[in-house]
């Protein structure tokens, strides 16, 4: 009957989200390397370049060694990050993503080492199942960048830059924080004879039952009453081994090894517990890389396999259900893809520099949901790295690409121009950028059953473009940047009634997206570093009919993030604070999420030694009313304490 | 003289109580073999819909649903002695129990009971109209409807049934004298069109007769419409917007329509006209915490409303503008409560969808707002 539509379909979104598994890759490429080099230095102070593959693109680096000493999620490494929007289904080990620039979060890239990953079926990254500990940097792009990283970077890219050995040692960190809250990381690096090795492994155990508080009568009384998260513990195991051997004076090969399984309860909305679905999930991806140097050429062969798989149990449409009832048959689900890449890098004259890159693969579905489902993906990129007089680079791309039945042209084009030569005003950059591309239906959209939830393997994809344009400072002491952007996207793809109850995506929506970016850095006396970051986001429903004009529901009109930490020999500490505005919670602006401030602080000092003791605290307010999507709450104030030691 | 005053006294007393005797907090609902399971490994559970009063029993319909929104086994019509609990089961299934199957709404002519079967939503079968003599307690008329005619809301009129469809902006009728269809019956008698702006789905959420008007919600992808119709002929006599979704609509106690939209959140108010016009208007927007309307009935002085999201039931006085939620209260996590019944001004009966019993809220359940 229709009217349960309503309810059915917010309940959908409930739904337990799927898995992702992790991805590895292979080293990056010569010409990326020499490129990553000549590229300015990004917005955080003394970090490395932005994205070698998108140069000149608005973007931001993250180094995890600025948070040493600091219980971090990859979500929670993005959070500095302007353009970027997180959602969280809870706590620690509860599912998380990211999207920038107000696009959703299947509409933004997550790239291990260059190779995309995936939710099942191809949908959002799940970043709770990403280890920290086990990565590098983050570097964040913004914008329409299909034709630098292929098909779903419509809002940007996330590229995770996983570690590497770097000389001889090991390394371990132990925290035990509220809740049950613990995490054991350690790694050893290796070097020699023309070879690196690094082997990593992060444990994570929370018992997530944290108190929260909520209004029961929200329309008559402000009055909240206290209760307790049920069933979100998690566990999660994860490991990286990179391994790289010299083979001659100018090849080299590295193989990429990572690995995870996790297992967690799936707790729902708060109005509606789901104390008996759990989730478990395994994934792990290989990859090898080749690359060498042949004159003034480079050129690199990769080739990578992924494997994911998931299990949900006790889970339905709506409710729970008790595992191992007739009415209540385990859902699995997995998927697999296999990928081959070749590029060649190569100078044309004394102001070109041309990489072409070929890559071809398939990916694979099989799950009680959807069936075994399959398609193959190619594509074809042209990058240019121009260098005009005047001190203006050009970046032109294009890219042909092929996702099982659908073609689409990606092309895109960035500019950065710095006016002055020498003098005080050398660090002043200009910038902008264009690009269109697509992203294509995911195979749970295409093929997902799910009873209520119809698929359509009729569906188009989705389209966008975007232009930006912005200026920075790029000084010794201070960094400053500043951006506007425009978007539009159409044949959005959105989960419509299908009568008479069940649902189905259709590409129906249109939407266009604006804002402004804002960030800055600056080095302090005494090892502080002071920086903070604005974003601006208006996303607004070009869809026709009643939701014409309304904002986009989930997209947080402002979002500010500020920290002071500092980073010394004996003494390292920080104190942040985040506040994200109240969003539109529906589609047409007559719910709200409400406004967010966060913060938090800690404080560790080295001990004897390499030994480092820290003490962490988070939502220092214990504000226990935050929630985020679909009214699944998030934690009040969290104590943690971390030891480290490297030998 | 003192005796017989203590008497009158007591037995006035028993008298009021008997009037006012509360609901049960909780009225569980028949469960179980009782609700004559399809597979007994893979049984139904009840899924109360929408509720009709009627003889000092609340009627509820009973979805009778597996955990996956599949059909468990045949519709059901409950009677309820809200202070007692539940005294009859009807079976509307029928002889071979699959004629109806999801029931979900129910109206009253003040003599006989109406229940719309929606039917299992991943096949063509259960969908029907079935006629229930409270009296009886049998379903002596089902009309059986077909695979695409999936029925939402209904109202009873002087001389048809009509229903609204979940597949299309459409009205079909039933004929109470012969209990055959009428309008929608064939080329010559073909269903009422209403004209309702969309693009990819329309559906009617809810009918109601009010005097001698008939009033129908049309939720579309693009926007939500109340109609006002002849009952007798189903020709559309005003029409006005209103908001996103809407869900359900009753009749006001001052004699207007309430309706409420679950995609945006909102109440409106529809007041008909001279003429055959209406003219709508909105009276409230929820707080943000109040989630996914449902229903929406009246008692003598207010409006109660139901939200499934949020677990809650709001009693609003729609003689202020705007109108003003006077008391509010919760059922429970994991209810998601879907109609409910007025006993009086002060009690509630609702159906809980998810947990599967009712509730009966009475004023110390009501938590008042601030003046």
């Amino acid at each position: 009957m229709p009217r349960a539509f309503a309810a059915l379909r917010r309940s959908i979104r409930f739904a337990p989200p799927s898995v992702i598994a992790l991805a590895l890759a292979a080293l990056p490429t010569r010409a990326e390397e020499t490129r990553r080099e000549a590229a300015p230095i990004d917005i955080v102070v003394q970090a490395p370049a932005g994205s070698a593959r998108a140069p000149a693109a608005e973007s931001t680096v993250v180094e995890t060694s600025a948070f040493a000493g600091e219980v971090r999620s990859v979500a929670d490494l993005l959070g500095s990050s302007p353009g970027v929007s997180l959602h969280a289904l809870g706590g620690p080990g509860q599912t998380a993503t990211v999207s920038l620039r107000g696009a959703t979060a299947d509409q933004s890239l997550v790239l291990l080492d260059g190779i995309p990953l995936h939710g099942p079926g191809g949908g959002a990254v799940d970043l709770s199942t990403l280890p920290a500990t086990l990565l590098d940097r983050v570097v964040v792009s913004r914008g329409v960048l299909g034709a630098q990283f292929g098909a779903g970077a419509l809002g940007g890219v996330v590229e995770l830059v996983p570690r590497t050995a770097k000389a001889r040692g090991a390394g371990a960190q132990l925290s035990v924080g509220s809740y049950g809250t613990a995490q054991l990381s350690g790694d050893i690096e290796l070097a020699g004879g023309g070879a690196s090795a690094l082997a990593a492994a992060e444990l994570d155990t929370t018992q997530g039952d944290f108190p929260y508080s909520r209004q029961l009568t929200p329309e008559v009384s402000p009055d909240y009453s206290d209760f307790t998260r049920e069933n979100a513990d998690a566990r999660r195991g994860s490991a990286l081994v990179r391994w790289s051997q010299q083979l001659g004076a100018e090849t080299e090969l590295a193989v990429l090894l990572q690995a995870g399984a996790g297992v967690h309860g799936l707790p729902g909305p708060y109005t509606t517990p789901t104390q008996r679905s759990r989730a478990l999930d395994q994934g792990g991806l290989l990859g090898a890389r080749l690359r060498g140097e042949a004159g003034s050429a480079a050129w690199t062969v990769r080739a990578w396999a992924r494997i994911d798989r998931i299990e949900l149990r006790g889970v339905q449409v709506v409710e729970d259900c008790a595992d191992g009832d007739p009415s209540c048959p385990r859902l699995s689900q997995r998927s697999t893809a296999a990928h081959g890449e070749a590029e060649l890098g190569f100078p044309l004259g004394d102001v070109q520099r041309l990489r072409i890159t070929a890559a071809g693969g398939e990916e694979w579905i099989a799950g009680t949901s959807t069936g075994p489902r399959r398609r193959g993906v190619a594509s074809v990129a042209l990058m240019d790295d121009v260098t005009l007089p005047g001190r203006v680079s050009m970046h032109p791309a294009l890219r042909a690409e092929v996702v099982g039945a659908q073609v689409a042209l990606s092309p895109g084009i960035a500019a950065a121009w710095r006016p002055f030569g020498e003098g005080p005003l050398v660090p002043f950059e200009l910038r902008a950028g264009a690009g269109l591309s697509f992203r294509p239906p995911t195979l749970t959209e295409l093929y997902l059953d799910q009873g209520i939830v119809l698929p359509n393997p009729d569906l188009e994809p989705e389209h966008a473009w975007s232009a930006d344009a912005g200026v920075r400072w790029h000084g010794q002491v201070v960094t400053i940047s500043a951006a506007a952007f425009y978007s539009r996207y159409r044949q959005l793809i959105s989960y419509e009634l299908s009568p008479p109850i069940r649902v189905k995506p259709l590409n129906v929506a249109r939407a266009r997206i604006a804002g402004l970016e804002l960030q800055a850095a600056v080095a302090l006396p005494q090892a502080f570093v002071a920086e903070a970051s604005y974003t601006y986001l208006d996303a607004v429903s070009l869809r026709e009919g009643n939701q014409d004009g309304h904002h986009l529901s989930y997209r947080p009109p402002h979002r500010l993030f500020a920290r002071l930490s500092r980073r010394g020999d004996r003494v390292e500490g920080y104190g942040e604070a985040s506040f994200v505005s109240s969003m539109p919670r529906d589609r047409f602006d007559s719910a709200k999420l409400p406004a967010q401030l966060t913060f938090n602080a800690g404080l560790g000092a080295r001990v004897v030694g390499t030994l480092w003791l820290d003490l962490e605290a988070k939502n220092l307010l214990d504000d226990r009313t935050h929630e985020d999507l679909f009214q699944y709450p998030l934690p009040g104030f969290t104590l943690a304490a971390l030891a480290r030691a490297r030998f | 003289m003192q005796r017989t005053a203590v008497l009158l006294f007591a037995l006035a007393a028993a008298c009021g109580r008997a009037e006012h005797t509360p609901p049960l907090n909780k009225i569980p609902l028949p469960k179980g073999a009782a609700l004559k399971p399809y597979d007994a490994a893979n049984p139904g559970t009840p899924h109360p819909y929408n509720m009709a009063q009627l003889g000092g029993k609340v009627f509820v319909a009973l979805g009778n649903l597996r955990p996956d929104y599949s059909v468990g086994g045949p519709g059901f019509l409950v009677g309820v002695v809200p202070s007692q609990g539940f005294t009859d089961v009807i079976d509307l299934g029928g002889a071979d129990g699959r004629q109806c199957q999801n029931s979900g709404a129910v109206r009253t002519d003040g003599t006989m009971l109406y229940v719309t079967c929606s039917g299992d939503f991943s096949s063509s079968s259960g969908r029907a109209l079935v006629e229930v003599d409270p009296a009886t307690a049998n379903a002596p008329r089902t009309r059986t409807l077909a695979g695409d005619e999936a029925p939402s809301g209904l109202a009873v009129t002087a001389n048809k049934v009509w229903m609204g469809l979940s597949s299309s902006a459409s009205l079909i009728s039933v004929d109470r004298t012969t209990f055959a269809l009428a309008d929608g019956a064939d080329a010559a008698h073909q269903a009422i069109q209403l004209e309702c702006p969309h693009k990819i789905y329309a559906y009617v959420a809810d009918l109601l007769t009010v005097g001698s008007d008939l009033y129908a919600l049309c939720s579309s992808d693009q926007a939500g419409v109340i109609f006002r119709l002849d009952p007798s002929t189903g020709a559309v006599r005003g029409q006005a917007d209103i908001g996103a979704t809407p869900t359900a609509l009753a009749a006001t106690p001052d004699g207007r329509l309430a309706v409420v939209c679950s995609g945006d959140n909102t109440l409106w108010l529809a007041t008909p006209g001279q003429g055959g016009t209406l003219t709508a208007r909105l009276a409230h927007t929820y707080a943000s915490g109040t989630s996914t309307l449902q229903g929406v009935r009246s008692s003598d002085r207010y409006i109660f409303t139901t939200a499934s999201g949020s677990n809650t039931v709001q009693k609003i006085d729609v003689s202020v503008s705007p109108a003003k939620v006077v008391a509010e209260a919760t059922t429970g996590a994991g209810t998601a409560p879907w109609d409910l019944a007025p006993l009086s001004d002060d009690e509630v009966v609702v159906s809980d969808s998810l947990s599967d019993d009712l509730t009966g809220l009475t004023a110390v359940d009501f938590k008042t707002a601030p003046q």
